[in-house]
C-alpha cells in the first residue's frame, strides 16, 4: 500500500472512532445532587430576601432622606432677587468690584 | 404547597427524562466526566429558572439540548482562557497540572490502547474546529440527532446546518491526513 493510502487508512479508522464512542454511566445520585444544589441556592436566597434586602431598603432610604434634608438646608444661601439693583449689589460683593466698576453696570 | 410538591415532581421527571443525553452532550464537548456532570448540574438549574419564561417556540428538549450546548462551549473558553492564563504563570517558572482523560476501556488493551490513542487524536482534532462546526459535528456524530433537530438546537437554517456539517467533516479529514502524514 502506498503512503497516501495508508494516512487514508488511518484518518477512516481515526474518524469511526465516532461510532465507538462510549455513552457516560448513568448516575443515580445525578437529581439528589442537583436538587441539594438548589435547596442550597434557595437558602441562601432566603437570607438575601430576610436580611440584605431590608437592610438595602432601609439604607437607600436614608441615603434619600439625607439628601432631601442637605438640599433644604443649602438652601439658606440662595437669594430671592427681584431687582437689577439687588443682583449688582451682590455680585459686587462676590466679586469685589469697585464702585466705579459698579457704576459702569449701573449706566448701562 | 400542592402546586410546588407538582412542580418538583415536574422537574424530577423531566431531569431524569433527559439527563443521559444532557450528560452525554456535555461529555463530547469537555471529554471528561466529571466536569460534564458539572455542567449538566449548571444546565438543570437554569432549566428550573427559566422554565416560566420558556415560551413554546421549539420543543422543551430542544431548548435544554441548546443550553447544555451554549454551557459547554463557555466551559472551554474559560477553560482555555485558564490554558493561556497558565503557560504565561509557567514562562515566570511554574508548572501547570496535566490532565488526563479517562475512556472506559472494552476488552483486549492493544485494542484499547490504540482506540484510546485514536479518540484522543480525534477529540483533538474536533477541538480544532470552529465552535459552530464542532456543536454540528458532535450532535450529529455523537448524539445521533438528525440535521432538524439540530438545526432547532442551534436556532439556524436546515441548509445551513448541512454545510456546517460538510466543512466539518472536511476539516477533520484535513487536519487528521496533515496529523498522519506527519507521523509516517
Amino acid at each position: 500500500m502506498n503512503k497516501k493510502g495508508k494516512i487514508e487508512q488511518e484518518v477512516k479508522k481515526t474518524l469511526e472512532q465516532f461510532e465507538k464512542a462510549e455513552q457516560l454511566p448513568p448516575n443515580p445520585f445525578f437529581y439528589s445532587k442537583l436538587k441539594a444544589l438548589l435547596d442550597e441556592r434557595r437558602k441562601q436566597q432566603n437570607v438575601f430576601s430576610v436580611i440584605f434586602r431590608p437592610v438595602l431598603v432601609i439604607s437607600l432610604v436614608v441615603i434619600n432622606m439625607g439628601t432631601a434634608l442637605w438640599f433644604c438646608s443649602s438652601g439658606n444661601g440662595i437669594y430671592q432677587i427681584d431687582t437689577r439693583q439687588e443682583l449688582l449689589k451682590i455680585l459686587s460683593g462676590d466679586l469685589e468690584l469697585s464702585n466705579q466698576q459698579i457704576n459702569l453696570f449701573s449706566n448701562e | 404547597m400542592v402546586n410546588q410538591n407538582e412542580e418538583q415532581l415536574d422537574f424530577k421527571f423531566l431531569v431524569e427524562n433527559t439527563q443521559e443525553k444532557v450528560r452525554n452532550t456535555c461529555l463530547r464537548f469537555v471529554n471528561n466526566s466529571e466536569d460534564a456532570d458539572d455542567i449538566a448540574q449548571e444546565v438543570f438549574i437554569q432549566v428550573y429558572d427559566s422554565l416560566s419564561h420558556f415560551r413554546n417556540e421549539s420543543q422543551l428538549s430542544t431548548w435544554i439540548y441548546r443550553i447544555a450546548v451554549n454551557k459547554s462551549l463557555d466551559f472551554l473558553r474559560k477553560k482555555k482562557r485558564k490554558k493561556r492564563f497558565a503557560q504565561l504563570i509557567s514562562l515566570f517558572g511554574y508548572e501547570e497540572d496535566r490532565e488526563e482523560i479517562d475512556y472506559p476501556a472494552t476488552g483486549n488493551p492493544q485494542n484499547d490502547m490504540e482506540n484510546k490513542e485514536r479518540k484522543q487524536i480525534l477529540d483533538w482534532a474536533v477541538d480544532e474546529l470552529p465552535d459552530n462546526q464542532k456543536t454540528a459535528i458532535v450532535l450529529s456524530k455523537y448524539e445521533g440527532f438528525n440535521n432538524k433537530e439540530i438545526a432547532d438546537i442551534m436556532n439556524l437554517s436546515l441548509s445551513a446546518i448541512e454545510a456546517l456539517i460538510h466543512r466539518a467533516k472536511k476539516n477533520l479529514h484535513n487536519r487528521l491526513y496533515k496529523y498522519f502524514k506527519k507521523q509516517c
